[in-house]
């Protein structure tokens, strides 16, 4: 049987709920880009569908992220939550969490009214793309700082 | 209580780590959602709806997939040669799993490629959909061992 540390342990649980954050940015940015040139909602239904997958992951990997990376704060010793770059990461959390949500509730307005509002209204609109671009640009954010760890 | 004791790694390994770890993320991300929107397309087959779907999965696996697998080995194979380890057993889980799974995501490219032109023609093409989702779904297994391996590190 092989041994595995408990940091390990906590890392593996960190890290797939990173996979999982990461994995909400990829089908958001994926939705936004095959609706692009979709010609109605009506036609972008099963895409828009799609969208509940970020949503969970979304969740899953937010959650986990937030519960496991505090634990490993805590447990290693030479790490503080009051660290810099763990403080900045806390940031980006939130950033990604909020614009992560807004996202979605752009592919459930799009969804909801899929006969009587354009695409352009909804997905397609400045105000949706900025908000998968910030979700992104916080979610690689983060990896960046949990991997260089300024201050460190 | 601080229990852990603190490992930093030498700063030139975070670069090359950050194109590893970023990659297989992208990598993990796309698997599952091309594996969906094909697992989506095979229940929806005949019709418009399921072509759609079948064609997303197929084109999230060429431009999401595809890329962020290249990335990820390149990625691997540089942080492996700035930390000059000695073949443990861990990172032959790594390259298993990755060979594996390029050999799995090629597969499952053109069962989906095949499947997606055949639907675009108004062609049944379910089996060869079932193919896709199938492999699509092995290699995003085969993904996280690979995280679990690389992450616990087990010896």
């Amino acid at each position: 049987m092989p041994r595995v540390s408990r940091y390990d342990w906590l890392l593996l649980l960190h890290l797939l709920a990173a996979f999982a954050l990461m994995g909400a940015v990829v089908v958001s940015v994926g939705v936004l880009g095959a609706t692009w040139r979709t010609p109605s909602a009506r036609d972008a239904i099963p895409l828009l569908r799609l969208g509940k997958l970020g949503d969970v992951l979304g969740r899953i990997g937010g959650v986990g992220t937030i519960v496991f990376g505090i634990w490993l704060a805590v447990d290693v010793d030479g790490y503080a939550l009051t660290d810099g770059w763990i403080i900045a990461s806390l940031a980006l959390w939130v950033v990604g969490g909020v614009t992560g949500a807004l996202v979605g509730r752009t592919y459930q307005e799009a969804l909801a009214g899929a006969a009587g509002v354009t695409l352009g209204q909804t997905v397609r609109s400045a105000r949706s793309v900025a908000f998968h671009v910030l979700q992104a640009a916080a979610v690689v954010g983060i990896l960046a700082l949990m991997i260089w760890k300024p201050g460190a | 209580m601080s229990v852990l004791p603190l490992v930093l790694r030498p700063d030139a390994w975070d670069l090359p780590l950050f194109v590893h770890v970023a990659g297989a993320m992208v990598l993990v991300g796309t698997a599952l959602l091309a594996g969906v929107a094909l697992a989506g397309g095979l229940r929806a087959a005949g019709s418009g709806q399921g072509a759609t779907l079948t064609r997303f999965g197929f084109r999230t696996l060429l431009l999401g997939a595809l890329p962020a697998f290249i990335v990820m080995r390149v990625g691997a194979e540089w942080i492996v040669s700035k930390e000059d380890i000695e073949d443990p057993a861990w990172v032959g889980v790594g390259f298993i799993t990755s060979d594996g799974g390029a050999l799995l995501l090629i597969a499952g490219l053109i069962t989906a490629g095949i499947a997606q032109k055949r639907m675009g023609r108004g062609d049944g093409a379910s089996g060869l959909t079932r193919a896709a989702t199938i492999l699509t779904l092995v290699l995003l297994a085969a993904m996280l061992v690979a995280v679990w391996a690389m992450s616990t590190k087990p010896t």
